[in-house]
């Protein structure tokens, strides 16, 4: 559920600020800057398929056939939440039915420049108010480690495929090295994690490529870093492996560790000298791992190991 | 709220003879052309190159969908909080500043002239103000008169004499820019002190992204959104080679302060503290900030705070807002101001009329941004004319802003004539006058129909170690019909200002 609805909401702010956020800087125009979020979200690009912007926009918002649009995710979300209706608070259900409803009364109107600003925002501020609900309002019992297992594997795989596109289409791009280009494509990146005025306060308004990526990365504090997010994937794995026998003894907690030691104490220099995509692709890796395992272990493990236990 | 000091734009003639801009959209049915220069139409009555576009996208529009708009952007506005208290109701009433949806829109050429002028026009100032506060070559050769400088209030005697890193006084200014009829556009005022405006010209882009996306398709139009990167560049500079991380605060007045909105954006997006004159101390000619951690060093301040308020041991005594020592270690060397103490004598109004002079004394360059006519009323034939004609121009106080202390002839009674006739004659340093100008126009969105509204132009100058403007400004704009006054304190707006490429 959590995991969905963070989908949504990372979608619905992806499309927001490529949209709107560099309307008057058109200097790479749309050529580059649609397929690489389509790729960043891992939509695979279909031959022929339109990639004006606004056709895009209209496919990850409302084409339920598309597994990333918005009103997917939003909708596999509601799903799960009536799954776990009788765990979540009522104040949690409403919230998430409520968004719902809404995405749906907006597929009836067809996105013009005027609503659709408007309808990314209501994504965002829906899954922000959940996430407010259901921090006041749930017990940290082991449905909350649920959730929150869920809503950062995905967004620390969110943020890993942002970064990895984004270096892809930046790699050695020495021209723009200083010039205000570059500054405004590494603002954009760091805004569609939420991370601008966040890295400012660390690093000042000089962005610079390694700080960037640095910060996304390895920023211990930053709810949206790749290192903050892998801390809250531990957390959660630990507290779920308390209960749950199976989890306890699989191996996913030695490879999250080295991973977590990677991030600790890797630089950014050694990480990009030996292969920052190798390292990328191993986290994302690392996440599928731990989703596995917590499916295998806690929900769809074989009975005669659970009964030899 | 004032977004700053400005005098009230000079007034030119009324009334809208002709009917423009045979438009054939529906919104441009009230579109009255006057004898000022349209921002949108040529003489032809057709849409300029630039504005071809936009022109073509209203066609297509209907009131109620630009008002829609409207609607969202006074919405932005309110939910951003970028807005001032209406004072006097108790009840923390808070407005935001009016603002027109269409934009206006400036070519890319023109603009490129625009920066090579202003740029040219603030090295020249940066020179006057090392040279009076040094050795006033410029007075001893008889180019400005020793006493109009000496005689202003914003000259700091304190400085004589003071080391200015890099001889940098100005590093930040916004001055005034009008069109005249001609289409020329001529320099109006200068600011050079704490000029502010600039968190409008970044909000307006913003919320103007949101509400129109669709006609920046069709456009390319310059960003302004890495302004607050150059302003944190150019402060770094100023520290140099000293530092090459200089810790940096944003000095401000206060919550209080009408400009305090921007204040904390311009912080924010630089990542730089917010500081009000208590979170700072001086200790041993060093100046540090307050923190749960300790006490820090502080390297270089942006001040968002006048002269006058800065530091009570030199300057006001009765100031709370200032921090005191701080002029002390200023002059010491140990942290640096921008803008520099004393930067109001370049932006005094008498002063100005010698700006032209001064880009050829200092650079042997023929000025290429003019100056408006300017009568100085010491010169007694300048006197003379100004009093027999007080009900044609406009006479303002030199050091007064915001729209306060004005005479606009046309629009004056004789009672108030006469009270300026007695002022200007006690005290000549004190006014300047300048014709009766006709600022250009702009189409505005008016309660369902576009008309034409008064305008003038804030670009913003930055100078470190390279001069540097973003291409953008602020564009005032004088909502009231026949109204020549900008000044958001008298019922002025602003709107988004695009620079496009030809």
């Amino acid at each position: 559920m959590s995991r969905y609805l963070e989908r949504g909401e990372h979608t619905a702010r992806l499309l927001n600020v490529n949209l709107f956020g560099r309307l008057d800087q058109q200097a790479e125009g749309d050529g580059r800057r649609w397929p690489r979020v389509l790729r960043s979200l891992t939509v695979p690009i279909v031959e022929g398929q339109s990639l004006e912007p606004h056709s895009v926009v209209q496919r990850l918002s409302f084409d339920e056939d598309d597994p990333h649009s918005i009103v997917s995710s939003i909708g596999a979300a509601r799903r799960s939440a009536r799954e776990v209706r009788e765990q979540i608070s009522s104040e949690m259900w409403e919230q998430m039915n409520r968004l719902f409803l809404n995405v749906q009364r907006m597929r009836s109107m067809p996105l013009s420049d005027t609503n659709t600003y408007e309808f990314l925002q209501a994504i965002q501020q829906g899954s922000h108010l959940f996430q407010g609900i259901t921090s006041t309002t749930m017990s940290r019992g082991e449905g909350w480690y649920f959730m929150q297992l869920g809503r950062f594997l995905e967004r620390v795989t969110a943020t890993v495929n942002l970064l990895d596109a984004h270096l892809r289409d930046y790699a050695g791009a020495e021209q723009l090295a200083g010039s205000p280009d570059e500054y405004l494509e590494w603002a954009n990146l760091l805004k569609s994690c939420t991370a601008l005025e966040a890295y400012c306060r660390v690093h000042t308004a000089n962005i610079l490529p390694e700080r960037g990526a640095s910060f996304l990365l390895l920023d211990p504090d930053f709810p949206h870093s790749v290192r903050f997010g892998v801390d809250m994937v531990r957390a959660a794995l630990e507290a779920l492996s308390a209960s749950a026998p199976l989890l306890r003894s699989s191996d996913v907690h030695r490879r999250l560790g080295k991973l977590i030691s990677a991030l600790s104490f890797d630089l950014i220099e050694e990480i990009v000298a030996r292969d920052v995509h190798k390292f990328l692709a191993d986290i994302r890796t690392r996440a599928f791992e731990i989703h596995d395992a917590v499916y295998l272990s806690c929900i769809t493990y074989p009975i005669d190991q659970a009964l030899t236990d | 709220m004032h977004i700053d000091s400005l005098a009230p734009k000079a007034a030119g003639p009324r009334g809208y003879p002709d009917r423009g801009a045979e438009a054939s959209a529906s919104l441009f049915e009230d579109y009255a052309r006057s004898v000022a220069y349209d921002e949108m139409f040529g003489d032809d009555s057709r849409p300029r190159a630039a504005y071809e576009l936009l022109y073509r996208r209203l066609e297509e529009l209907t009131a109620e969908e630009l008002t829609h708009r409207q609607r969202a952007a006074d919405q932005a506005f309110l939910d951003r909080g970028i807005t001032f208290t209406v004072y006097g109701h108790g009840d923390g009433t808070e407005k935001i500043i009016p603002y027109d949806v269409l934009p206006r829109i400036i070519a890319g050429s023109e603009w490129d002239f625009l920066e090579r002028g202003l740029a040219q026009r603030m090295a020249a100032l940066n020179h006057f103000l090392k040279d009076v506060y040094g050795e006033g070559r410029i007075m001893t050769d008889g180019i400005v008169p020793r006493r109009l400088v000496f005689s202003c209030k914003h000259y700091r005697r304190e400085m004589r004499g003071v080391q200015v890193p890099h001889d940098i006084y100005i590093s930040i200014s916004g001055s005034d820019l009008i069109r005249l009829p001609s289409g020329e556009f001529v320099v109006l005022e200068d600011n050079v002190r704490v000029p502010s405006g600039v968190s409008y010209m970044l909000s307006n882009r913003h919320v103007m992204r949101n509400v129109f996306p669709k006609l920046f398709q069709h456009y390319r139009i310059r960003s302004v959104d890495h302004y607050p990167k150059l302003l944190l560049q150019t402060l770094q500079e100023l520290a140099a080679p000293r530092s090459t991380d200089p810790s940096i605060v944003l000095l401000t007045p206060g919550v209080y302060n009408s400009a305090y909105f921007e204040h904390a954006l311009l912080a924010r997006q630089m990542g730089i503290q917010l500081v009000e004159g208590r979170d700072l101390v001086v200790h041993n000619n060093t100046v540090y900030r307050r923190t749960t951690a300790g006490l820090r060093r502080v390297e270089v301040i942006y001040r968002r705070i006048d002269d006058d308020f800065l530091d009570p041991i030199p300057f006001r005594g009765d100031s709370v807002m200032g921090v005191p020592g701080l002029f002390n270690a200023y002059r010491s060397g140990n942290v640096i101001l921008a803008n520099a103490i004393g930067t109001g004598i370049a932006d005094d109004k008498a002063l100005y009329a010698y700006v032209p002079e001064m880009i050829r004394y200092y650079l042997s360059e023929e000025p290429l941004l003019n100056n408006v006519q300017t009568y100085l009323l010491e010169r007694d034939d300048e006197r003379k004319y100004v009093l027999e004609h007080l009900d044609e121009l406009v006479v303002k106080a030199v050091d007064e802003s915001g729209g306060y202390g004005m005479l606009v002839g046309p629009h004056s009674t004789k009672a108030e004539q006469e009270e300026f006739r007695n002022r200007i004659i006690e005290n000549p340093r004190g006014y300047i006058a300048q014709p009766t100008l006709s600022l250009s126009c702009s189409p505005c969105f008016l309660e369902g129909s576009i008309e034409p509204r008064h305008v003038d132009l804030r670009p913003f100058v930055l100078i470190g170690s390279e001069t540097r403007l973003v291409p953008g400004a602020l564009t005032r704009v004088a909502l009231k019909r026949g109204s020549l006054v900008v000044n958001s304190s008298q019922g002025g707006g602003s709107k988004d200002t695009w620079v496009v490429d030809d």
